[in-house]
């Protein structure tokens, strides 16, 4: 008895779930130093250590990737960096 | 003279506040709510930098930025109640408290303030680094807003964190 073909599940060149997002924070000169801080702790689960780190990395560099990971969780977590009054953004990882 | 004090609840209680700058804290919502292009592109950026995902933008202004709006809009309902509550005391200034549940509407207000008196006024780094001139100015009287509330918030953290 001839084996029954499983037909391929039709896909792009590259699933969406393999495709990485990251969360970019943006420099801002009018937010205060210790409120980003903050918001990095609150949003993120990030220690105070972490959070300053990266608070300093976008304060020195213009911008730091704060997570990395599937679109839905990029989209939520730019949502509540927004609604703390952030500048971020989610990019596509290169 | 101003003090601050934090409560056996939690609460924060601003005491010997001085008419004008009760007169300054009233006028918090002002600049978020002022409509201005510059203020709402500030307060409500897009999500992506790249134009090839401008779809996602497109959903996020429809989507996301009704919730954020509301979001903004109550914590700025949440400071003015609290401003409401203040009481005159006998040698003319204020008394209010803020309570433990509304300090995070107050980080939110403050910070709404800042970014739209910012974005409305286009303060450079120089003007950020120098006391405010002329208060008749609008422009220096934001510019001293914006100082006495970046103070306030610096203050309120100092207390959440």
């Amino acid at each position: 008895m001839p084996a029954i073909e499983t037909p391929a599940p039709e896909t792009g060149e590259k699933s969406d779930l393999d495709t990485v997002w990251n969360v970019v924070v943006h420099n801002d000169p009018v937010n205060l130093m210790s409120y980003v801080t903050l918001v990095f702790q609150r949003v993120l689960g990030f220690s105070k250590s972490k959070a300053e780190k990266h608070m300093m990395e976008v304060h020195n560099n213009g911008r730091s990737i704060v997570w990395s990971g599937i679109r839905e969780q990029a989209e939520l977590y730019v949502q509540q960096l927004h609604g703390h009054l952030l500048l971020a953004t989610m990019e596509k990882s290169s | 003279m101003a003090t601050v004090r934090i409560l056996d609840d939690g609460s924060v209680s601003f005491e010997g506040i001085a008419p004008q700058l009760m007169h300054i804290l009233s006028r918090m919502h002002e600049a978020a709510e002022s409509g201005n292009p510059d203020v709402e592109d500030r307060l409500f950026p897009p999500p992506v930098e790249d134009s090839s995902f401008d779809h996602i933008a497109e959903d996020w202004k429809a989507f996301v930025e009704p919730d954020l709006q509301t979001e903004f809009l109550s914590a700025r309902e949440a400071v003015a109640a609290d401003l409401r509550g203040a009481e005159k005391t006998g040698e003319g200034d204020f008394v209010f408290r803020i309570p433990p549940k509304h300090l995070d509407h107050w980080l939110s207000a403050l910070t709404q303030s800042r970014l739209a008196l910012h974005a409305l006024h286009h303060f450079t780094e120089d003007d950020m680094n120098r006391p405010p001139g002329d208060l008749n100015d609008p422009r220096e009287f934001a510019l001293m807003q914006s100082g006495i509330y970046g103070s306030m918030l610096e203050w309120l953290i100092s207390i959440v964190d």
